[in-house]
């Protein structure tokens, strides 16, 4: 039948040739009216029809149950013809009761039944006193759903010859479905007789049963199925015929079964001892049986085989061991199966280290989680745990970022894989949440370690710090990364680095930013007997370590001194770059700028990174004015790394000092917008503190405070631009803590600030604490504290001008010690001097060029 | 499927080939069991093995493994329960009376004997029937993998006819089968038709799917190649099985008593179906129940050897029968002749004389009379409701026959009439009794092929050797209806009197026959305007019972007559009708039309096939290439 589903599907569409009649539909029993027809099957969209699916003739469609028969009409017409032309043919050539029998059952069969009445007629005519083929006729017409027409000639069948086992059956059946049971078992009796099976299909005596058993006649029942098993001794064993009998037998409450024993036995299964539903019971229960026995299997297989990823981001291969297995190499990340309990991991190669690692789950859980183990060799490698949510207007991914050595989660939806696009959510409100892991192989790039180190900072603090630590004990001479955790050393930390430090002092060759970051530390350099011992001692070890000499004579209090051992360090190994760069900033202290040039080249030629050492080069370039060079520089460096922020600022600082300050803002913001594509958006701190330094340098004090605002990494610039603004207290209360290098020079800076207010308590008062910082940052600023603490004379210019610091501190200095003194042709001196120094516009640039109009007041 | 004619060639290349090297033929029997087995195994198994496979899959991934695991599973089960229904396959174990083992203890010696002198398993049970025949049956209890539980059948009637020495002979070649494991083979041959059958049943419940109907299309030109190539072998195994099992019972009796056994066998079955059961049921006649002394009858009939006419005819057909490809024993002559007794001999005695002492009543012993009394009863039981029926019928026809005096017993009968009649006298008495009415109806109408085919079989019960001509004459009519039967009856025929040739031709005849029938039938279902249609051909008489026929049909307005051009069957003609109501009739034409058909081949008749078609139907474009031809225009309805 033709179906549809919210008006898709088929359907029939049109009627040619109707005919109905009024009948008992066979398929329902219900008497209805029971329509044929010619149609066309269409395959309907929203009930257009659309593809035609061919002709049917439908053939008595019951008005109560609209069940039917349809067959193609070419099919059916043809088989009409065909079928009809051959029983004529035979009834012609033998015009017998069969023939004619046949002619009108093609006629009845083929919905002809005005043509099949007229026959019948005629043929009754024909044949009057024939019981066989009234016999016949009835039958067809009871199949044609008309039984009232039937029963006549049943009845004249049955006065012709009551013998006439057509007649018998047919009436008893008739009889049957009237419920006239008691006539229709007299008629059928001789379907009872022994050996009945042979000469008649015992059918008839089925359906009695059936109409017995209904009418709660059971005895009777029981009798005619006696007969049935009698005559096939083999429907004992068959279940449906069993489950009759039991029906009858239950409701008599009888002892004893006409049935005969039946053995269960599984050769049996496919007799009719056995129903489907035995046999798809069976089935189910192996299949079942099966599906379990798989499923406790591959619950044990994926407890035996659980995937422990092992992520290596230290750069170089290593070997892992699990338990007293034997050892994997991994290079970069690798999955090892490992059966689920308590188990130990030993790295060993590039870095050496055990873990105790529990790999255990709920049963349940093996087949719904997909847990993540993760040993991450020495927590080189950055595990970005991520939490993606779907939705129609999805919210940013939630990320967690760890560099723990030993990592678990219970469940990760795309551990290691990239997560969909997109996917199925259900309705529009809903959120899908899905979890996916990946990680940042540090080693798997320049500076990884440094990107690694400042993304774990942004999410997570303390995480950052432990890798830094791991990365830096595996890497000592990662100087990049060592500066940048200096920079954000904490009081609480500084212990802890300091012993890193110490821990790697010995490494060779000698990592010269280790060591300086070393000598930096307040508590380190305060110390300066130890300190200088300390570099004596491995001098003594190694007396032509051009490293070491360089870094003794870095330490040491008295400049002659320092120059010396740079000589020294040169003549030991022509080849090292360090002692040329401190030479270099040496001449830039004493604004000796071709010379400090000389010293830049030497060292880049010498290996020193251009890039690191490209500030002095571009402070001396700015200090000769030789601005088209410096610009031509800076534009070569913008077109190689457009997202260079430091060229950009550079560029528009020699612009700005040009006076063109209004093409200033195009290369830094071209750069900006270089870096965020580049970066991802992922360092707005570093950003913010570009377009600060812009607006600073445009004399936008306002604007570039704005832009330092709430970002902790800008705070010391922040301070300096407070003290320049005048807000002091809020300088003051927000300043860092001065360090040995690192805002050393805040206390002179505040002290300049109270001066610029004209509080010169405040001032004198600071004065003294940056007297008081120098000394507690030991001997090796006691030239400086000298010049300090004696009061300003004329040879003061050329006792700061000796001193090995960079021009701008030196200008905050002279401006400090000119404020400081009452004798205003020194201080003029000295503000001159100032002048020389200040050649840079970065803060405090603006601050001390306060004094000027001090002066001029 | 091979023709049958095809089949027979088949056969005999293959006897050819193996002929002397029994060994041979069965080593390529079996391999073309084991080749059918490897196809329905190799089905099975691959669906277990992709199952297996995907379950093991399944249990190595996590996560997706659980769908798999469960597929993998139902595939499993499926392919486990397709070989559990191909090895666990219902035989009903064989009926009959159990002979108890404190029963007929002559006849239990006499197997024990044979049995152990042969070294046959066990026999579970002996049991007795009603029939002339005597077997061996096995079951395996485990399928393919044998263990064979074995019954041994004995007829009574068989143990009636013949001697203690021959029964022992008949017994022996009985278990000569099952020594050579004869039973065990066959049993395998069964069930490999069983595997196919099951397979195929699953093919046929399953067909809507694409994949199954495919499967099945390629699984039915295997089985079209395959089958008649193993089912030939199989066969003349079985042969070699007949003569094998002849040559142990021979060694175990005597050759003697075996060619005694077959001789009588062959005889005597010969009696009992063309004169003992003939003359039993002759007695639905005046009895209205079957006689209850089954046995006694028998007795009588074995007693003596016949002295009919018949006799000596019967004899000569057991000693001439040549053996079919429908039998898979052989002739009884060449059974004998493999015993290397001269079966000619045998004839010379004529049909054999009764034993002093029944097997029965030797073997049977005092148990004899109880064992008679079942089978009698058994068999009274048995065919007590086809008897009544019979009876019944017999009491009808003579109601409505008048008592002698053939030629003008039925003045008023057309020929057509008379032959149903003679039909249903042959039909319940036998040919011989409506002999009469079947000579009144070919006297009316001498080209009447079944009244032909009739006599053709009589003349040929009668021994008249025109029976054989008449039979051939009909078959050459190459009648729907009646060739084929008269082909077989004479393919019969020249099989039991030794003419193996000629009924090898009957049969070619007769495989031709269907085929050409097939292509007929098939151009005559359908007509299109490709077809070529000619004139009607018809004589004015012809045409004018035509158009009293289109006369009647009311809506009839406009009729033409044309005739298909056929190439198959061309004498059996196929007139093409033409017709319509008129466009007058409006939105009632086509419905018009369509009644029309039915009406106008229930009135037309014409000398052959007719075939209606309307400008409104689904053969309109036939009907419109008819309607052009102004010639063929043979009706109109004149104006009111």
């Amino acid at each position: 039948m033709p179906t549809t589903y919210n008006g898709v599907g088929t359907h029939y569409y049109g009627k040619k040739h109707r005919q109905d009649r009024q009948a008992i539909c066979q398929l329902c029993g219900h008497p209805a009216t029971l329509t044929s027809y010619e149609t066309r099957l269409w395959f309907v969209f929203f009930f257009i029809p659309v593809i035609p699916l061919g002709r049917k003739r439908i053939t008595d469609q019951c008005s109560v149950c609209s069940r039917h028969y349809a067959i193609p009409v070419k099919q059916w017409e043809t088989a009409r013809q065909v079928q009809t032309a051959e029983a004529m043919d035979q009834f012609r050539q033998s015009p017998s009761e069969e023939s004619a029998l046949a002619v009108h059952g093609t006629l009845t069969a083929f919905q002809q039944h005005d043509e099949a009445a007229e026959f019948r007629k005629s043929m009754l005519e024909r044949f009057a006193g024939r019981a066989l083929i009234r016999a016949g006729f009835a039958n067809h017409l009871e199949n044609s759903g008309l039984p009232k027409e039937a029963l006549t000639l049943w009845e004249e069948a049955h006065q012709l010859d009551p013998e006439l086992p057509e007649v018998r059956i047919g009436l008893g059946r008739h009889q049957m479905r009237t419920g006239h049971l008691d006539e229709a078992r007299q008629l059928l009796s001789f379907l009872e007789a022994p050996g009945a099976e042979q000469q008649y299909s015992l059918e008839p005596l089925t359906e009695l049963t059936g109409h017995l058993q209904n009418k709660g006649r059971h005895e009777e029942a029981l009798e005619v199925m006696a007969v049935l098993l009698k005559a096939f001794p083999h429907v004992g064993t068959d279940h449906q015929f069993r489950k009759f009998v039991r029906t009858s037998e239950k409701a008599l409450q009888k002892s004893e079964s006409i049935l005969p024993e039946v053995q269960h036995s599984f050769s049996k299964l496919f007799t009719r001892q056995y129903s489907s539903s035995h046999r798809w019971g069976l089935g189910l229960t192996v299949a079942a049986i099966l599906a379990v026995a798989g499923l406790a299997i591959n619950n044990e297989y994926i407890r035996r085989h659980r995937p422990l990823t092992i992520l290596n981001g230290t750069g170089a291969a290593i070997q892992v061991q699990i338990d007293d297995g034997s050892p994997v190499s991994v290079v970069e990340k690798d999955v090892i199966s490992v059966t689920e309990g308590s188990h130990v991991v030993r790295i060993s190669g590039e870095i050496s280290e055990e873990h105790r690692i529990d790999v255990t789950s709920n049963y349940w859980e093996r087949w719904t989680s997909t847990p993540v183990w993760i040993i991450n060799a020495g927590g080189a490698g950055v595990i970005i745990d991520m939490s993606v949510h779907y939705a129609t207007s999805p919210r940013e991914p939630d990320v967690r970022l760890s560099a723990d050595p030993v990592f678990y989660r219970q469940h990760i939806d795309y551990p290691f894989e990239e997560p969909p696009n997109e996917i199925s959510i259900g309705s529009e409100r809903s959120v899908v949440t899905k979890t996916t892991l990946s990680w940042f192989d540090p080693s798997s790039r320049p500076g990884g370690s440094v990107s690694g180190y400042l993304t774990l900072k942004k999410r997570n603090p303390q995480q950052a710090w432990g890798f830094a630590v791991r990365m830096l004990r595996q890497h000592p001479d990662d100087g990049n990364l060592v500066r940048f955790v200096e920079n954000d050393l904490t009081d609480e930390k500084r212990p802890e680095f300091r012993s890193l430090l110490e821990e790697k002092l010995e490494y060779r060759p000698v990592a010269v930013h280790w060591h300086r970051t070393y000598q930096n530390l307040p508590e380190v350099s305060a110390d300066y007997e130890t300190l200088i011992s300390k570099y004596d001692a491995m001098l003594k070890a190694e007396p032509q370590n051009a490293a070491l000499l360089y870094l003794r004579g870095r330490i040491d209090s008295d400049d002659a001194e320092q120059h010396r051992m740079n000589l020294k360090a040169i003549e030991a190994d022509p080849d090292f770059p360090w002692p040329e760069y401190s030479l270099a900033y040496e001449s830039l202290g004493r604004a000796e700028w071709e010379a400090a040039l000389q010293h830049v080249q030497a060292a880049i030629d010498k290996g020193y990174p251009a890039d690191e050492i490209n500030m002095l080069r571009q402070t001396a370039l700015l200090g000769l004015k030789r601005y088209e060079e410096s610009e031509s520089e800076m534009r070569t460096a913008l077109a190689t790394d457009p997202g260079d922020l430091s060229a950009a600022l550079l560029l528009a600082e020699l612009l700005i000092d040009q006076g063109k300050s209004s093409e200033a803002d195009q290369p830094v913001q071209q750069a900006i917008n270089s870096f965020n594509t580049t970066s991802g958006g992922n360092f707005p701190e570093r950003v913010k503190g570009t377009q600060a330094l812009l607006k600073y340098f445009k004399s936008d004090l306002p604007g570039a405070l704005q832009e330092t605002s709430g970002s902790p990494d800008l705070v010391p610039v922040r301070v300096m631009l407070l003290a320049e603004h005048g807000d002091m207290d809020e300088a003051v209360t927000h300043s860092p803590q001065p360090g040995d290098v690192e805002g050393r020079w805040l206390p002179v800076l505040f002290c300049l600030g109270y001066a610029a207010e004209g509080n010169s308590d405040a001032a004198s008062d600071w004065f003294q604490k940056a007297v008081t910082h120098f000394e507690s940052l030991g001997p090796r600023y006691k030239n400086l504290t000298g010049i300090l603490k004696t009061p300003a004379s004329p040879e003061t210019a050329q006792r700061v001008h000796e001193l090995s610091m960079e021009p701008t501190e030196k200008a905050i200095l002279v401006t400090a010690l000119a404020v400081q003194t009452t004798d205003t042709a020194l201080r003029k001196s000295l503000l001159e001097a100032r002048r020389k120094y200040l050649v840079r516009h970065n803060p405090p640039r603006g601050l001390l060029m306060k004094f000027i109009n001090f002066e001029a007041f | 499927m091979m023709e049958r004619g095809r089949f027979d060639e088949l056969v005999e290349a293959i006897e050819r080939r193996y002929e002397n090297r029994p060994q041979a033929l069965k080593r390529s029997t079996w391999f073309w069991l084991l080749l059918g087995y490897g196809v329905v195994i190799a089905m099975t198994v691959t669906l277990i093995g992709g199952g297996l496979a995907v379950f093991i899959q399944g249990t190595l991934i996590p996560g997706a493994g659980v769908f798999l695991i469960l597929l993998g599973g139902v595939l499993i089960t499926f392919g486990l329960g397709q070989i559990a229904a191909l090895v666990l396959m219902d035989q009903a174990p064989p009926t009959g009376r159990k002979l108890e083992a404190d029963e007929a203890p002559d006849l239990h010696r006499l197997i024990e004997l044979l049995r152990t002198d042969l070294d046959v398993p066990a026999i579970s049970s002996v049991l007795l029937t009603d029939d002339y025949n005597a077997a061996v049956v096995q079951h395996p209890r485990l399928g393919i993998f044998g263990w064979p539980k074995q019954w041994l059948i004995l007829g009574v009637p068989l143990l009636l006819s013949m001697s203690t020495q021959e029964a022992a002979s008949v017994i022996a070649h009985e278990f000569g089968h099952l020594s050579r494991r004869h039973g065990q083979d066959g049993n395998r041959i069964y069930r490999m038709h069983r595997s196919w059958e099951q397979l195929f049943a699953t093919l046929q419940n399953n067909r809507r799917h694409g994949f199954v109907r495919f499967t099945a299309a390629i699984l039915i030109r295997f089985l079209n190649w395959y089958w008649p190539r193993f089912h030939a072998r199989a066969f003349l195994q079985s042969r070699q099985q007949e003569f094998q099992a002849d040559r142990i019972a021979a060694d175990s009796t005597n050759s003697e008593f075996a060619a005694s056994a077959l001789w009588r066998i062959e005889c005597t079955s010969q009696l009992l179906n063309q004169e003992f059961w003939k003359s039993v049921w002759d007695l639905t006649e005046s009895q209205p129940e079957p006689p209850a002394d089954l046995c006694a009858r028998l007795r009588k009939a074995f007693q003596h050897a016949p002295e009919s006419a018949g006799a000596k005819r019967w004899c000569e057909i057991s000693l001439k029968r040549v053996s079919g490809n429908e039998d898979t024993h052989p002739s009884m002559s060449e059974r004998i002749r493999a015993l290397d007794i001269d079966p000619q001999q045998l004839a010379l005695n004529g049909f054999p004389p009764a034993p002093l002492q029944t097997a029965a009543d030797r073997l049977l012993g005092t148990d004899c009379a109880v064992m008679e009394e079942y089978v009698s009863s058994h068999w009274r039981n048995s065919v007590m409701v086809i008897w009544q029926d019979r009876h019944r019928r017999v009491t009808a026809i003579r109601r409505l026959s008048r008592p002698n005096e053939a030629a003008d017993q039925y003045p008023s009968m057309t020929a057509a009439e008379l032959w149903d009649q003679t039909r249903r006298i042959a039909d319940v008495q036998g040919l011989e009794a409506a002999e009469p009415e079947l000579r009144l109806v070919l006297a009316r109408q001498p080209d009447h092929v079944g009244a032909t085919f009739a006599l053709g079989q009589l003349r040929m019960i009668q021994g008249h050797p025109d029976g054989e001509d008449i039979l051939a004459h009909v078959v050459s009519l190459q009648n729907r209806e009646w060739t084929q039967p008269a082909g077989q009856a004479l393919e019969q025929h020249f099989a039991a009197t030794g003419r193996k040739d000629q009924a090898r031709a009957v049969r070619l005849q007769l495989d031709a026959f269907e085929k050409a029938r097939k292509e007929a039938e098939k151009e005559r279902s359908a007509v299109t305007r490709s077809d070529h249609f000619l004139d009607h051909g018809l004589s004015e008489s012809e045409l004018s019972v035509v158009k009293a026929g289109l006369k009647k049909a009311e809506h009839c307005q406009d009729a033409w007559l044309a005739r298909k051009e056929l190439k198959h069957f061309a004498h059996e003609a196929l007139f093409v009708l033409a017709v319509d109501s008129g466009k007058s009739a409006g939105s009632q034409r086509a419905n018009r039309n369509d009644r029309l058909i039915t009406s106008l081949m229930l009135n037309v008749e014409v000398p052959g096939r007719l075939f209606v078609v309307t400008p409104t139907g689904e053969f309109r474009s036939a009907a419109g290439a008819i309607m052009k031809q102004p010639g063929w225009k043979i009706f109109e309805r004149p104006a009111n």
